[in-house]
């Protein structure tokens, strides 16, 4: 490329050549000329018609920048002093160069520098992958000196996100034929002389790396720019460092997703099981002559299990506890559902039985359980104060278990399956008179079903020795001693189901 | 536990021995996945020498049945022991599945 750094120097040391001119004017010359190859030069001369009778080139490298000649005597001496001082500028003219392309690289080292700066200055912003790929590709093309960037997740051979910068310049299927070409080639590939699109017969040069993320897909990135010279190794160098910080913006943006959305399962998780807590009775019911105490333990954050008791005028409190088949959230929603037909049938059924209540619930869920492919087992029972009597009816729920207050336990079976195996149920009230001591232990599968560490199951017949090791106390230390029993015989083995519990209990 | 899969004329059966419970009903669940068929939910549950269910179990069984029944079909079972019988009794689930005394009467009962 032809330069004018001779007319730079010129102007910039003018002073300078004054004074070389000086000299040659003292020691016998009429005046020291420069000229220039395609602008005026200078001239020194106490003579305005001078003309050179000795002329020699100045040279930057192979280049003619010019010619510094003389008017004056023609001697070896003089030819020989000329020549020197040509050399001496020319020497002049390539540290002047030299300085002019260490500034330049100076110059763009710094921007270099301020672009990654910019780019780390947003590396603690949290975008989405497709985010910090597009604002990859704005602020990498400034670095590699091109006029194109393009960046994209690799997902096997397809591209799940595609960035251009600037937007839909090139073709997708061509940038993705690129990625792929990258991939296959130990992650670089640069592109020129095979790329069609040129410019002013000038070629597009295109550097395209990738590189594989810790999940198997793989982040790319290319720069295209029109210029003679072809990508070197500092850009590739550049480009692989470049990709390597997209790589972990991208996992962290990924990683950033995926915590965001467990948060929000989570949050929206939390919120159920405080709604499915509240749907559950604070306090139990005060009926005269006995104690009620009851309670669930959940083993997930959604149970399947619950207890209920619901008032209504001039009737008895109607007490149930449901346990519906499976567990997690899918238990849980069913469990809401049945638990509000059984409260809505209990209030507004004219005879609101135990045994009507449940066959009315049966009919109102057996579409939705079947199509759930699930089931739910309950007990519902009313106690009357007056006469003491227990009335109660049992959808295939267990274990149920009925002591009197000498400590004689029996289990009281279900009349009918579980709601939801047969399209009609038949329950029937069975009615028994509760004597003062007497105890009824209404308890979820999870309790004589819990397993220790070594996988040995509760067992009906612990628990219910449980049972009759406690009759005589309040029905409220019953309960807490029937959970401490299963708790410690549990040990460290995780709860793998719900465990809920009601006990009533006789007085007077 | 043990699981046999044989067959009793056009009824597909599934043998088990020893505790059916919470940790082996996957097993049974793919079984049953693969013989109800939508076009044929014809199966018998031999629980000879099953001495124990769970509620997992249980509820495994009962799903089949519910599907089986509606493709037209049916889960029955068979040789239920005591230990069985009395929690099937229990929940009242005795009333909900067909219960025979052994594989070939379960089988035959498809024919009727």
């Amino acid at each position: 490329m032809q330069s004018d750094t001779l007319a730079e120097v010129l102007a910039s040391e003018r002073g300078r050549f004054g004074a070389l001119a000086a000299a040659w004017l003292e020691n016998g010359a009429d005046a020291l000329g420069l000229s220039l190859r395609q602008r005026p030069g200078a001239l020194w001369s106490r003579n305005p018609q001078a003309h050179p009778t000795l002329r020699v080139p100045i040279m930057l490298g192979r280049d003619v920048q010019g010619d510094l000649w003389i008017d004056g005597p023609v001697s070896a001496g003089n030819n020989a002093r000329l020549r020197a001082d040509a050399e001496m500028i020319s020497a002049l003219l390539h540290r002047e160069e030299e300085v002019q392309s260490i500034t330049s690289d100076l110059v763009e080292a710094q921007d270099q520098l301020l672009a990654l700066y910019d780019l780390n200055r947003t590396l603690g912003h949290h975008l989405s992958a497709r985010d910090s790929l597009a604002d990859l590709a704005a602020q990498t093309a400034r670095m590699m000196r091109c006029d194109r960037a393009f960046a994209g997740l690799l997902d096997g051979d397809a591209l799940s996100v595609l960035v251009q910068h600037p937007a839909d310049v090139s073709q997708p299927e061509e940038l993705r034929r690129f990625f792929l070409r990258a991939a296959a080639s130990l992650g670089a590939v640069t592109l020129s002389e095979s790329n069609p699109e040129r410019e002013h017969d000038v070629p597009r040069h295109a550097l395209v790396v990738t590189a594989r993320l810790r999940n198997g897909q793989r982040v790319g990135m290319g720069w295209s720019r029109v210029e003679d010279a072809p990508f070197g190794s500092p850009d590739m160098k550049l480009a692989q460092a470049l990709v390597a910080q997209a790589g972990v913006r991208v996992e962290s943006a990924m990683m950033y997703e995926s915590s965001l959305s467990q948060t929000r399962i989570s949050t929206e998780l939390e919120l159920a099981r405080r709604i499915q807590q509240r749907l559950l009775p604070v306090e139990s019911p005060v009926i005269a002559g006995v104690e009620i105490a009851a309670r669930t333990q959940p083993a997930y954050e959604m149970g399947g299990d619950f207890y209920d008791h619901i008032e209504a005028p001039n009737r008895p409190v109607m007490f149930c506890l449901g346990d519906v088949s499976g567990k997690g959230l899918g238990a849980a929603s069913l469990m809401s559902v049945t638990r509000t037909a059984i409260r809505t049938h209990s209030r507004y059924m004219s005879e609101a039985s135990p045994a009507a209540v449940l066959n009315r619930t049966n009919e109102d869920l057996d579409q939705d359980l079947n199509r759930a492919g699930m089931f739910t087992t309950v007990f519902c029972g009313q106690y009357e104060p007056t006469t003491g009597l227990l009335t109660y009816s049992n959808a295939g729920h267990s274990p149920v278990i009925y002591c009197t207050a000498d400590g004689a336990c029996h289990m009281l079976e279900a009349e009918q399956p579980p709601l939801g195996i047969l399209s009609e149920l038949s329950c029937s009230d069975t009615a028994l008179t509760m004597q003062p001591g007497d105890v009824l232990v209404v308890a979820s599968d999870g309790l004589p079903e819990a397993s220790n560490t070594d996988g040995e199951m509760l067992g009906y017949a612990r628990f219910m020795e449980a049972i009759n090791h406690s009759i005589g106390r309040p029905a409220l230390d019953i309960l807490e001693h029937l959970l401490s029993c299963v708790r410690d015989f549990s040990g460290a083995a995780a709860q793998s189901d719900d465990q809920t519990l009601i006990i009533l209990k006789r007085t007077h | 536990m043990e699981m046999n899969s044989v067959q009793s004329g056009s009824v597909r059966v599934l043998q088990l021995a020893g505790r059916f419970d919470a940790y082996e009903t996957p097993k049974v669940t793919t079984w049953l996945d693969g013989n109800l068929k939508p076009d044929d939910a014809r199966i018998v549950v031999n629980l000879k020498g099953v001495n124990f269910v769970d509620s997992t179990a249980l509820s495994t069984l009962v799903q089949a049945m519910k599907r089986a029944r509606q493709n037209q079909g049916d889960c029955r079972l068979c040789e239920v022991q005591q230990p069985v019988r009395i929690i099937l009794e229990l929940t009242r689930l005795d009333k909900a599945f067909e219960i025979y005394s052994d594989e070939a009467a379960a089988a035959r009962s498809f024919a009727d």
